[in-house]
């Protein structure tokens, strides 16, 4: 029992360690030449100075956003693949995701970004609220998961549709672009007012999903199980989805939808948690907060004249690799 | 509220529907420690639908379930977990985890998290674990297991649950006969203290092992009483539509069904005894 305690200490430490390597990497390295400790002894000294302003303002704003974004996506799938009791569930399933994209995409439709830099993530976060209390209403009733997923794909067909309908309508193609730009997702641009959105909700939410780890345990064993055991089902379900609402939604308002990480994150740790959907959660909020973080610095320095949009690499990275998973997995429960 | 009033489990006018089919219709009957009740009945009958009811899963349409003397959805619901267990008929695991974590997932009502139970309940998960005869399997996980193997495996985390009344929703069908005589002789000594009830396909371990049986049909309790009062020839022959032979021996009963009875066949006139020993 202690070695295995020893064990998974050991796992925590090494996924963070990295992610610390990660994080002190993607602050020295960019497009120009800054030395970090000139940057912190000039911040030290008080001094305001070029290498100060690129480390601080431009590089940790967006290295933490990774790490924030990612680690939201990443428990979040992890709690959705617990609730849903389906490895191949994610955040966009329940169409969480999708909401929070038509909430963004709806702001730049009619120009409601003009009021100031809040409306946009806010609205996304309306829109993941919004597709949360849909889903609601249509499954909350029910005691069944299967109602769950149902209702996720229909909301998620209808999201996209709606999404789709604000693109045709879209005006001018600076509109389009930003559309764009927000459904691919990037960390491009980013500032400490966005840290500042995407930090309190995240950890909120993440906090909300990780108090409901034993819920997600006892449901290995399916609802009925579960709700034996002394879980009221409708109230874990309530602030399971309303912890991934939060996660998703703060992320999707500052850095558009992220794919994939939700998805191969969980995967890949399960092993490394002993399969135990609990003991998944935060492994996958350290895992999906390496995998943001990395794959911000391939897109930071694959091309630095053309940016690729953050959702891109996710993509690419993860759908071979899902397929990859998919024709190799044994199909066993996983 | 356990160690005040005495060990109960009570329902009365029970009806559960869905939609316009009733899957429970006036069921009534009392229970209290030291009874090991088999509940029967043909396929269909309503012997899940009233494990659920009365674990507090589903609410009923009409009627109530008294735990303790107290409604049952008066209970907050840990409390009740630690006082009334449930083995449902499908558990099948969605993650392969160990058989170890499996079993400890019956210590949640007490501990609250899986970690906790694993790292300081290891004894009584061992305990449990020996009891269902799957201590040599634990560090297994549960996707290489048999289907047998898997539901000795949920046998022992209803076991780890330690809670004073357990329903079991068939759990000896899947098990090979030496292995259904020692879970149902487990059950025989919890009963000693507590109370059992499960539902049950093997008629003959029903008669030998509980002290009372509820044999339902239709959705409706159609009789209650001692094995011998209510496995009959005629109460088989009307519920099971099989002619079957019924024997008493030194051993117990033993029941051999012997031909399945046509609609012709049935003996329509009379009505089963309904010898309710709810009160002894």
């Amino acid at each position: 029992m202690h070695d295995l305690a020893k064990e998974i200490t050991l796992k925590y430490l090494g996924l963070s360690v990295v992610l610390v390597l990660l994080l002190a990497i993607s602050l020295t390295l960019g497009a120009v030449d800054v030395s970090v400790w000139a940057a912190l002894s000039d911040a030290w000294a008080g001094d305001v100075s070029a290498s100060r302003s690129i480390v601080f303002d431009v590089r940790l704003p967006r290295a933490l956003l990774a790490v924030i974004v990612g680690a939201g996506l990443g428990m979040s799938g992890a709690a959705m693949q617990g609730l849903l009791r389906n490895p191949l569930a994610e955040p966009g399933v329940l169409g969480v995701s999708a909401g929070a994209a038509l909430g963004a995409v709806i702001t730049l439709y009619f120009g409601f970004t003009a009021w100031g830099w809040l409306v946009l993530p806010a609205a996304a976060m309306v829109g993941s609220f919004v597709a949360l209390f849909a889903i609601y209403a249509l499954a909350g009733r029910s005691q069944s998961v299967l109602v769950l997923i149902l209702a996720g794909v229909a909301l998620n067909s209808l999201f996209g549709a709606l999404v789709a309908v604000a693109l045709n309508f879209a005006d001018n193609m600076f509109a389009l672009q930003e559309i764009i730009f927000w459904l691919m997702g990037s960390l491009a641009n980013r500032s400490m007012d966005h840290v500042m959105i995407a930090l309190p909700t995240c950890v909120l939410g993440m906090a909300l999903i990780y108090s409901r780890h034993a819920y997600l345990d006892a449901l290995t064993l399916g609802d009925d199980t579960a709700n034996s055991l002394g879980f009221s089902a409708g109230r874990e379900r309530a602030m399971l989805l309303a912890g991934i609402a939060l996660a998703v939604g703060g992320g999707v308002a500052v850095a558009g939808s992220i794919g994939f990480v939700g998805l191969i994150v969980p995967h890949l740790l399960r092993p490394w948690a002993q399969h135990q959907p609990g003991k998944l959660l935060l492994l996958s909020a350290l895992g999906g907060a390496l995998l943001v973080l990395g794959a911000d610095l391939l897109v930071r320095h694959l091309d630095v004249a053309r940016e690729l949009k953050l959702g891109v690499v996710t993509a690419l990275l993860g759908a071979p690799f899902f397929i990859y998973l998919l024709i190799t997995g044994k199909r066993r429960l996983i | 509220m356990t160690n005040t009033t005495p060990l109960s489990l009570h329902c009365e006018a029970l009806h559960y529907r869905v939609g316009a089919r009733a899957l429970l219709k006036n069921v009534g009957f009392s229970a209290g420690a030291g009874q090991f009740i088999g509940l029967i009945g043909p396929n269909g009958a309503g012997k899940s639908t009233l494990l659920k009811t009365l674990a507090g899963l589903w609410a009923p349409s009409a009627g109530k379930v008294l735990l303790n003397q107290q409604s049952l959805p008066e209970w907050p619901p840990r409390a009740r977990a630690k006082t009334l267990a449930l083995l449902a008929q499908q558990e099948a695991p969605a993650w392969s985890l160990s058989v170890r974590a499996l079993v400890a997932l019956g210590r949640l009502p007490h501990t609250g998290s899986l970690a906790v139970a694993l790292a300081r309940e290891g004894n009584l998960i061992d305990l449990a674990l020996t009891a269902a005869d799957v201590a040599h399997l634990a560090e297994r996980t549960v996707d290489t297991l048999s289907g047998g193997e898997l539901r000795r495996v949920q046998c022992a985390r209803l076991f780890a649950t330690v809670a004073d009344i357990w329903l079991a929703d068939e759990p000896i069908a899947a098990l090979d006969p030496l292995h259904q005589l020692h879970i149902m002789q487990l059950l025989k000594t919890k009963a000693e203290t507590g109370l059992v009830i499960a539902a049950l396909h093997d008629l003959t371990l029903a008669a030998r092992f509980c002290d009372r049986i509820l044999l339902m049909n239709d959705g409706e309790l159609i009789a209650d009483g001692t094995p011998t009062q209510v496995l009959t020839e005629d109460n088989l022959a009307r519920v099971y539509r099989i002619r079957a032979q019924v024997q008493h021996s030194a051993d117990g009963v033993s029941i051999v069904a012997q031909a399945p009875l046509t609609q012709s066949d049935l003996p329509t006139t009379t009505h089963a005894h309904n010898a309710n020993l709810s009160g002894q």
